[in-house]
């Protein structure tokens, strides 16, 4: 079996038996029922007495073929409000990134993490969509009323 | 040298009035050969030797062997403590015989040059030998060694090489991690090694792989950073272009010349393993009784 499959195999075991409060994730299921362990759906709750609180956003966390040696891609939904969110819902955090701060023995576990820490805690200095960028450098004002605004919109959405 | 009838007639100068032997003798052509023999002996000891320190390995990993296979028997520690001494003697006979080695051969050289230069001892020089005072060779050879060793051998170093002995370090840390098999092994003072960066998880040393998150079977450790992973999952990662330890917060470069196998690591696998196995089947055990 290849090295992906051994650890995603391994890491699915884990989840199951403990990860942290509010989370959610899991393999897609492929058309025939069977599960595809390189495509997952996860959800990050927004952490309490933030902007962020009270939803849980859904994520896809994409392994490719090299995995671990290579890191996941992860995507909220397309044009999700954040600074560090691309247009296309891709995340730009340092842990994620190949060049940057990637490494094999990062978990699922530390990638959901990080990106709910990410969530109320933007990187300024690497920008990724003008509008939330903007607002949060310019118009905290803007930019809380969105953030709201999209929280209500993600309520429920992980109590599944 | 030859001494003929004729001499021997003329009267009263026949022999030395003194027949006190000197006090220094030169040392005899003749016996040269048997010096030589000497390092047949150095030899012997090296073998005999190397011979008893295989003995005690074979013998640790048998004992090892047996505790991993019964993991409910009681660990004798003093099994341990006592391979740790007899190797401790043998590895010192080691560093000795090598200092004899040396010393013997200076000895060697300076009896080259003494043969060369002295009388050999006879009627006719007895009389200047006598006034000769020279320790003798076999003196000679054992204050050099004396001497030899109070300059090289050195207590420091010596705890230095047996520490950098691998057995020594194998059964050391061994009668440790077989009782602990998830415990980080305590530090010794003895032994500072620079900067222990283990991968430890909660106090515990973790026994999987950190890129296949599954026990170890090959474990190999990089001399770089310490960090311990499957020989071939972190094969696989370095040939895939990465020259970087896979562990998040360790920046040491990382290449396949730099990892060594990790028998430590392997025997706190199997020790948990086999632990692991024997409480499931006591678990059994005791729902069948219930």
């Amino acid at each position: 079996m290849s090295l992906c499959k051994t650890r995603l195999q391994e890491e699915r075991k884990q989840w199951r038996k403990d990860h942290p409060f509010g989370f959610y994730a899991k393999p897609a299921k492929g058309q025939d029922g069977s599960l595809d362990l390189t495509q997952w759906t996860a959800g990050i709750p927004g952490k309490a007495g933030t902007l962020w609180s009270d939803a849980v956003y859904p994520i896809t966390i994409t392994f490719p073929e090299e995995y671990p040696s290579k890191p996941p891609k992860v995507k909220f939904p397309a044009n999700f409000y954040h600074p560090n969110v691309y247009p296309s819902g891709t995340i730009c955090l340092s842990i994620l990134n190949e060049e940057q701060d990637w490494r094999p023995a990062i978990t699922l576990k530390q990638i959901v993490l990080g990106i709910q820490e990410l969530l109320d805690t933007p990187n300024p200095d690497s920008p990724a969509q003008e509008p939330a960028w903007k607002a949060f450098m310019k118009d905290k004002a803007l930019y809380e009323k969105k953030v709201k605004e999209q929280a209500k919109r993600y309520v429920n959405a992980g109590s599944m | 040298m030859p001494t003929s009838s004729h001499e021997y007639e003329s009267g009263e100068e026949l022999a030395p009035q003194n027949l006190i032997l000197p006090e220094y003798v030169p040392f005899q052509k003749v016996l040269t050969r048997d010096f030589e023999s000497v390092s047949v002996f150095q030899n012997y000891a090296s073998k005999s030797i190397k011979e008893l320190i295989g003995q005690i390995s074979v013998e640790t990993l048998k004992y090892l062997d047996y505790i991993i296979a019964n993991p409910h028997l009681h660990v004798d520690e003093s099994f341990f403590a006592e391979r740790l001494e007899a190797l401790s003697s043998l590895l010192r006979s080691e560093e000795e015989i090598k200092l004899y080695k040396s010393s013997i051969s200076e000895s060697k050289q300076s009896i080259k040059d003494h043969i060369l230069r002295d009388h050999q001892l006879n009627v006719d020089t007895l009389g200047e030998l006598q006034s000769v005072y020279l320790s003798n060779f076999a003196d000679q050879i054992s204050s050099e060694y004396v001497e030899y060793r109070g300059m090289f051998f050195d207590e420091d170093q010596f705890r230095r090489i047996l520490h950098s002995n691998s057995l020594y370090s194998y059964i050391k840390k061994s009668s440790f991690v077989v009782q602990n098999p998830e415990d980080p092994i305590p530090e010794d003072e003895e032994e500072n090694d620079e900067d222990e960066e283990l991968n430890v998880s909660g106090g515990k040393i973790s026994l999987k792989d950190p890129l296949s998150l599954n026990y170890f079977e090959d474990p190999v450790s990089s001399s770089k950073c310490k960090h311990t992973y499957d020989k071939d999952t972190i094969t696989l990662h370095l040939n895939s272009g990465h020259s970087e330890c896979p562990i998040d917060g360790c920046s040491r470069s990382l290449s396949t010349a730099d990892l060594k196998e990790d028998k430590i690591m392997l025997l706190r696998v199997k020790v948990f393993k086999s632990r692991e196995k024997r409480a499931r089947k006591e678990n059994e055990t005791t729902e069948r009784i219930s």
